[in-house]
């Protein structure tokens, strides 16, 4: 029997371009080190053994922009290394300190292999720079690795300054090209934010589909006949995909969501706030602010303080459950959907690549039951990715999709409210002065033309939209609210010093040295 | 000038706050009164020492900024009538010399500034529209020095009778002229709030937002008008194409999750907004700069009520030949290259014995000892 449906599963893995050559030790570069173990390493390591058993799958991922960036960053790779010895003497330590407590003792162990497997999967296998593995996979067939806007920058609120827009993807291209050596096909949209039109500059980039929420499809005009178990086709020609509401629900779902089963890792019950205050001193923030290391012992038991101690081998089998419970609801859900529509739907499932692993400690199995299940067992569905889809479906639909977002509401609100509305006079003042200097400056070289890159690489770490994110969930405001004034002054410093040819080389240097983000950049991209 | 002598000390206090007199309920009326006057004699002196010239207009938003020049002030209810000619459209990015440049550029950054922080105006006169959702927009605005100065001498000769305000026009569809509205609404507004939500409540249409002043014959003084921005549909379109009509788009609608589309992302939101709190596995950025400490992250699955916890360790420390041979329960352990060596376990209640011997480098030599530990932990 051949397949009825599809289900194209999509990980968003993206984190805000943090990187403080500055400070010897910096807490925020800490959210790239435990996503690398936690999640980026567990995957790829998936990855590498679906290959080497030869089982074929299916999946598409993007890679920021600035996660790539960091990723390929031979300081940040060296740091992550040295965070990782450090886990890796933790949990040799605990080995022993746990002697007498065997509910732990072998908890211990396994965080110290896998802490190990990590170092060889980084070091030995991809000489620490795990952007190889993600273009191995892709190069073979079985991972669409998406571009993203260069900044993770949310479209619709530049809808006023498009040179911000086409600047956010035209970057985000080259830059892939450098990394990936061939041209993006897709594009996961940042925040799956995307306003009528937008498509266009995808166009102009050689972006063939992207991503978005579910109303943004539904709402389209004129209806789409499909809802979103088809792909639409916009004005320009680019393909456009709707997030699939119920499979992305029985993972993110806090009530009936998987990760939240009693018998998964409990994430808030970590070594760094538990021990004794001199033992983990050396392994939490060099003022002795208790921190999470990532050695966790407990389950997460039930709506209690009183915590049981984790069995991996019962969360495994879990995990594995729980894939077989997904695999059967698309099943039914395709089989419903083929016999409705006539054809066969395609489920398109996305999420936050950090939720696996980091979060919920169990979701790279999960994932890896998923795929193994799906590709051996299932007789009615089939793994896809929106290439794939488009090569053997030609005809769809054209209509024009809605504004939408994936964020709180649907539209705008997490970005633009209260927190955070102010940051955007200064994000669209900067936008136009660079358009102002590339247009005035086509040609440019030497110190002149570093100028102009760096100023283009300020707005663009600027416009980034986890800072507004950050101010809004109340976070690391501060840090937040920093990064924003900091780019944008540094900016508004470069446009003087441009303007006023004044260009200050020593301190240009070292602005270049800390956001040293995209160093091919084309500032002329900015020219109108 | 108006006899302020006549005026009621509230009027004054107005009129104080209007010319920025700082604290001004701190003064007597006639102290208020010298200072008013000697204010109003000092930013009447302002207008034009200023040259006007020299303000720059940013390349255009979308839509058109009004440049049209007023005259004389007419008497037609609800005209539209920008009171002054923003004389702004310098080119100035193009053929001007870097020196040009630089005036325009040092000026724009409003000296109030502190350091560290963003400028508090770019000393133009713009408004931004930016769509929020379906029912909501959002407007940012920014005033010149020089507008600034007409526009309170403007409210200051209309004392009492102007008010600042944004007019809201349903454009959708059309080339906007400034007549042609399908229908507009006013909103009072505070001009130095700088920025405003508007609910304009219907979806699926085009906006454009003018902020100016309403004297009391309704006659509207433009200061600034803004881009066109469209709110998104919140329901399907009713646009159906028939060549791809669904047999029951209602269902196809449901089963694609359109009814719980708010629902499903607010919940959604939630957990993508815990999943950024577990990224953030610290106190803030606080502790990284220097002299700021906040208190550490307990907030993080806080404990529901109050708790006790006590733990116990066991600490052996000794110390040997540096190249000698140490087992732990018969396993090796690695000692310091003084030849010390600290073990740390912890220790459960209940007896623990923990046999420890160090072997010299030539094997000749054996030493032993064996701890023996009894623990309990009385709960009262």
């Amino acid at each position: 029997m051949k397949e009825i449906g599809y289900l194209l599963l999509v990980l968003h893995a993206h984190l805000p371009f943090v990187r403080h050559p500055e400070h010897e030790y910096f807490l925020e570069e800490d959210w790239l080190y435990e996503a690398i173990t936690e999640t980026y390493i567990p995957l790829i390591d998936i990855f590498d053994r679906l290959v080497d058993e030869k089982i074929d799958f299916r999946m598409t991922m993007s890679v920021t922009p600035p996660l790539a960036s960091m990723l390929g960053d031979a300081l940040l790779q060296d740091r992550y290394l040295r965070h990782l010895e450090k886990l890796i003497e933790l949990a040799e330590k605990e080995v022993d300190r746990t002697r007498w407590q065997p509910e732990f003792n072998h908890l211990a162990k396994m965080y110290l292999d896998n802490f190990r497997k990590a170092r060889s999967i980084f070091v030995d296998r991809y000489q620490k720079n795990l952007l190889r593995a993600f273009k191995k996979f892709q190069d073979l067939g079985k991972l669409d690795v998406l571009t993203c806007g260069a900044t993770h920058g949310f479209l619709p609120l530049m809808d006023t300054t498009k040179q911000s827009v086409r600047a956010q993807i035209k970057v985000a291209a080259d830059h892939y090209r450098s990394v990936f050596g061939r041209s993006p096909r897709g594009i996961w949209l940042p925040e799956c934010g995307y306003n009528p039109g937008d498509d266009e500059i995808l166009n102009q980039n050689g972006i063939r589909y992207f991503f978005l929420d579910t109303h943004g499809i539904l709402h389209g005009s004129p209806r789409p006949k499909y809802g979103v178990f088809a792909p639409v086709y916009c004005r320009s020609g680019v393909a456009a995909f709707g997030r699939d509401l119920e499979s992305s629900k029985q993972v993110w779902s806090a009530k009936e969501g998987y990760p939240g089963d009693f018998f998964y890792r409990e994430f808030y019950r970590d070594i760094g706030f538990d021990l004794e205050f001199d033992y983990i001193k050396p392994y939490i923030h060099p003022d002795g602010i208790r921190i999470n290391t990532g050695i966790k012992y407990y389950r997460i038991t039930g709506p209690t303080d009183h915590k049981e101690p984790y069995q991996p081998q019962v969360a495994r089998e879990k995990a594995a459950y729980h894939a077989g419970n997904f695999m059967f609801n698309r099943e039914r859900q395709v089989e419903y959907l083929h016999g409705r529509l006539g054809k066969k739907p395609v489920i398109v499932a996305p999420y936050d690549a950090e939720l696996f692993g980091h979060w919920w400690y169990e979701g790279p199995q999960w994932l890896d039951f998923l795929i193994r299940k799906i590709s051996c067992d299932s007789k009615m569905l089939k793994l896809t990715t929106a290439h794939d889809y488009l090569k053997e479906n030609k005809r769809n639909q054209v209509i024009t999709p809605s504004f939408s977002s994936w964020g709180w509401k649907g539209f705008s609100e997490y970005w633009l409210n209260g927190s955070n509305d102010w940051v955007y006079r200064h994000f669209h003042e900067a936008s136009q002065r660079m358009n102002e200097l590339a247009s005035r400056f086509k040609s440019a070289n030497g110190l002149l033309e570093r100028a102009l890159k760096q100023a283009a690489r300020e707005l663009l770490l600027a416009e980034s939209s986890d800072w507004a994110f950050i101010m809004k969930t109340g976070t690391v405001v501060e840090y937040a609210q920093r990064r924003v004034k900091d780019h944008i002054l540094r900016f508004m410093r470069l446009y003087d010093d441009i303007t006023n040819g004044t260009i200050d080389e020593g301190w240009l240097a070292d602005v270049e040295s800390k956001d040293n983000i995209f160093p091919d950049i084309d500032y002329r991209i900015y020219a109108s | 000038m108006k006899d302020l002598n006549s005026l009621s000390k509230k009027e004054l206090l107005d009129r104080a706050k209007q010319l920025k007199i700082r604290m001004p309920y701190l003064y007597r009326k006639n102290e208020l009164i010298k200072m008013i006057q000697k204010k109003e004699m000092a930013s009447q002196a302002v207008p034009g020492t200023k040259p006007q010239s020299a303000e720059d207009k940013k390349p255009s938003l979308r839509g058109k900024k009004l440049v049209e020049k007023v005259s004389s002030r007419r008497d037609t209810a609800g005209d539209t009538k920008p009171y002054y000619e923003p004389t702004y459209h310098t080119e100035a990015a193009k053929d001007e010399s870097p020196s040009r440049l630089a005036v325009i550029a040092a000026r724009r950054v409003a000296p109030s500034a502190p350091k560290g922080e963003l400028p508090l105006s770019y000393e133009q006169t713009k408004i931004v529209l930016m769509v929020r959702d379906p029912y909501w927009a959002f407007v940012y605005w920014d005033i010149s020095t020089s507008t600034i100065q007409k526009v309170t001498g403007l409210m200051r000769e209309h004392y009492g009778k102007m008010r600042p305000i944004l007019r809201v026009y349903d454009v959708t569809d059309i080339d906007f002229n400034g007549k042609n509205a399908h229908w507009n609404f006013d909103m009072d507004v505070i001009l130095d709030a700088k920025n405003w939500y508007i609910h304009v409540g219907i979806p699926n249409r085009s906006y454009l937002v003018d902020l100016g002043l309403l004297d009391a014959q309704n006659n509207f003084y433009l200061v600034a008008r803004s881009n066109v921005a469209k709110t998104p549909r919140d329901v399907p379109s009713d646009v159906i194409d028939e060549e791809w009509m669904a047999v029951d788009f209602e269902e196809i609608y449901a089963l694609s999750g359109g009814f719980g589309v708010g629902l499903s992302s607010a919940e959604f939101k939630e957990r993508k907004k815990q999943l950024l709190e577990q990224m953030v596995s610290s106190p803030g950025f606080g502790i990284t700069s220097p002299g700021v400490t906040s208190p550490g992250m307990w907030q993080k699955g806080k404990r529901k009520g109050f708790f006790f916890e006590v733990w116990t360790e066991l600490l052996v420390y000794g110390r040997t030949m540096p190249d000698a041979k140490v087992t732990v329960s018969g396993e090796k352990i690695q000692l310091r290259p003084d030849g010390t060596f600290s073990l740390r376990y912890f220790l459960p209640d209940g007896d623990k014995n923990l046999p420890i011997q160090a072997v010299s480098r030539d094997e000749d030599d054996t030493r032993k000892a064996e701890i023996r530990v009894k623990k309990d932990t009385i709960w009262g």
